[in-house]
């Protein structure tokens, strides 16, 4: 890649489109070897820079060596990716919790296999359905409100919820739901998607008469009782 | 192993041309010669140069 094509410095532009759309390794080959040409260049990332006239030999060498180092480069970045990825899937299917995540549509999108075993259904049958698949109306409802509070606000929400299932058991179930951003960086309403996690706040057992109402930031109503993910708990 | 594919930028057909003999006498594939930043990022996304 030459630096100076048509206007100054076309080349690195290009450059720099070429290497991080379409990840592609770029050598530079140019007459400007001052030390303003060789910082901005810096900016485009090249695996190698060689100034004219061309020897045909360091031009092979220097190519070689880029298509070297971008296929480590490659490999050493799966590598990063499988083992952060190991870490991510120990930690969300070891922990103790339900442990979720939803679109802007309220769609899931993730559900971990401690989630589809309280839900009593698979990760296929969870995935693409909303809380209204999943839960009598009152309840995904509310589920919905909390949502949208979330992307709307870009705060977390976090609520001890009550829930009793089909006996006289009444559980606490600790309820957090947090806005979640790509690596672009935080940007309160501009979150794309969500995740939430409940998990046992304290197993007291109740008699179903003596019910409290559901405490949140929010303040909605009581829940539904007998909600369908501790059904199973 | 297939030969590795390269894209040749520069605006002087003449230094292209140097570039690709170079090139080729090293086994390797010159795709295609773009004189200009479009057309290097338009032939880049066409032929997909070596990436790996």
């Amino acid at each position: 890649m030459d630096i100076s094509l048509e206007k100054s410095l076309d080349g690195i532009d290009a450059a720099k489109e070429i290497r991080s759309a379409l990840n592609i390794p770029v050598v530079f080959l140019t007459g400007l070897a001052d030390s303003d040409t060789l910082e901005q260049a810096k900016a485009a990332e090249p695996l190698g820079y060689i100034v004219k006239p061309i020897n045909p030999k360091e031009l092979v060498a220097t190519i070689e060596m880029a298509l070297s180092q971008f296929a480590v480069g490659t490999r050493r970045a799966e590598r990063v990716r499988r083992d952060s990825d190991a870490i991510y899937h120990s930690l969300v299917e070891n922990l103790p919790q339900n442990i979720f995540r939803k679109d802007l549509e309220g769609r899931f999108t993730f559900a971990n296999q401690r989630f589809c075993r309280t839900t009593g259904r698979s990760l296929e049958e969870i995935l693409g359905k909303s809380d209204f698949d999943l839960y009598p109306a009152g309840l995904a409802e509310k589920y919905r409100a909390d949502d949208l509070h979330v992307f709307r606000t870009g705060e977390s929400f976090e609520a001890v919820e009550q829930h009793q299932d089909d006996g006289s058991s009444v559980q606490y179930v600790r309820v957090i739901k947090t806005p979640l951003y790509d690596s672009q960086g935080k940007r309160p309403g501009h979150s794309r998607h969500l995740l939430g996690h409940h998990g046992s706040e304290a197993a007291r057992r109740k008699r179903s008469g003596k019910v409290r109402s559901a405490s949140g930031r929010l303040q909605r109503p009581p829940m539904m009782p007998s909600s369908a993910w501790t059904r199973g708990a | 192993m297939p030969s590795k594919r390269i894209l040749i930028v520069d605006d002087e057909p003449d230094i292209a041309q140097v570039v690709a003999r170079a090139l080729q006498a090293a086994q390797y594939t010159v795709v295609a010669h773009a004189p200009t930043r479009n057309a290097a990022i338009a032939q880049a996304e066409r032929e997909r140069p070596d990436s790996s």
